[in-house]
């Protein structure tokens, strides 16, 4: 269910953490140009494919995240929680989304069209400010995180404990590596 | 450094020419030759760099000495924004294979622009959040198709694919 009404947007932005830097006034602009929304248990936000043309912030619940390669299963890839921003990638770089969305537990959802986006950072507002510190901070720490899934692969040394499937392919990927660089 | 070069960066398409002309103003181009180093792995300092031609072989020294090939990063590519946003030492090599031509900007003009509330400052972010969505998405592939290979099957075909660009 949408919630167009400014009063009703505007009352909850002044809970959420992440806008306590914008004054009353870049408050209202922000209230003034988004749209909010309920989501019940399973509600569709977005699917996997769709053109990515909004960023959204998790109010309050959490959205589940899912990807279905092929005709495989749908599996699960994620959650986002309430205060974190969801499709950044996407607005930022324009692509089809990459995942499903759906609310996991009931959710509220503010949503800013990409096109509102764009020119909150022609105008150099504080709104935009706010929230590309915010992404970056989100997509610096995911960087982060893969590195580490990089480099533990590389770390996992081959006579400790590791499960037989894993540990027979990181001695097999280690090794064929190896001579791989070892042949130029 | 002209700013011709940087349009070739398709990431710089959210600014306007003379946007780019001010970016292109802080920058200059630099070249490596074939084995030399663009950045060290522990050196704290130098600044980001925005591949223009060539190619860069990104190396890690582990902690027991052995040096690990992370993969490669050609035209387009960027790095050393991580080591400078996070104020830490640079986590791997850059070495140029073949001659490497790079796009330099210095850690505190980058600084100055990421701090920015310009929208010249914020544009210029948003280019630098491209690169960053790309890297993400570019290593969630390589992860992606990595997890994908049974160990009884990979070859020296399914690394390549997997390490190489």
């Amino acid at each position: 269910m949408r919630i167009q009404s400014d009063g009703a947007i505007l009352s909850v932005l002044k809970t959420v953490p992440l806008f306590e830097p914008l004054s009353p006034d870049d408050l209202n602009t922000l209230a003034s140009l988004a749209t909010m929304s309920e989501l019940a248990d399973g509600e569709l936000l977005f699917s996997e494919g769709a053109e990515a043309n909004e960023l959204l912030f998790v109010i309050s619940g959490s959205i589940r995240l899912t990807c279905q390669p092929g005709d495989g299963p749908e599996i699960v890839v994620g959650y986002v929680q309430a205060g974190d921003i969801l499709g950044e990638m996407s607005v930022i770089d324009p692509a089809p989304r990459s995942a499903s969305a759906r609310s996991a537990e009931g959710a509220v959802v503010l949503h800013l069209s990409r096109e509102h986006f764009d020119t909150f950072i022609g105008e150099g507002h504080p709104v935009a400010r706010v929230m590309l510190i915010a992404i970056r901070q989100m997509m610096t720490q995911r960087i982060r995180t893969l590195n580490q899934r990089i480099g533990a692969l590389f770390l996992i040394d081959a006579e400790q404990e590791v499960g037989g499937e894993l540990q027979s392919m990181v001695v097999r990927l280690r090794s064929i590596w190896s001579a791989v660089r070892a042949g130029g | 450094m002209k700013a011709e070069r940087l349009i070739q960066l398709d990431y710089f398409s959210c600014m306007g020419l003379q946007e780019i002309e001010v970016i292109a103003g802080a920058m200059r181009e630099d070249a490596w030759a074939d084995g030399s180093a663009v950045v060290q792995q522990g050196e704290n300092k130098g600044g980001v760099y925005f591949i223009l031609d060539g190619n860069v072989r990104v190396d890690r020294r582990q902690e027991n000495g052995e040096i690990v090939n992370l993969g490669y990063l050609g035209p387009g590519a960027v790095f050393g924004i991580l080591g400078i946003l996070d104020g830490v030492e640079r986590a791997a090599s850059c070495v140029a294979e073949g001659t490497a031509r790079c796009a330099v900007m210095e850690r505190a003009d980058f600084l100055d622009l990421m701090n920015g509330s310009t929208p010249l400052a914020m544009r210029f972010q948003v280019a630098v959040l491209r690169c960053l969505a790309r890297a993400i998405r570019n290593t969630n592939g390589r992860l992606t198709e990595l997890a994908a290979l049974p160990a009884c099957v990979i070859s020296l075909d399914d690394l390549e694919q997997v390490f190489s660009d």
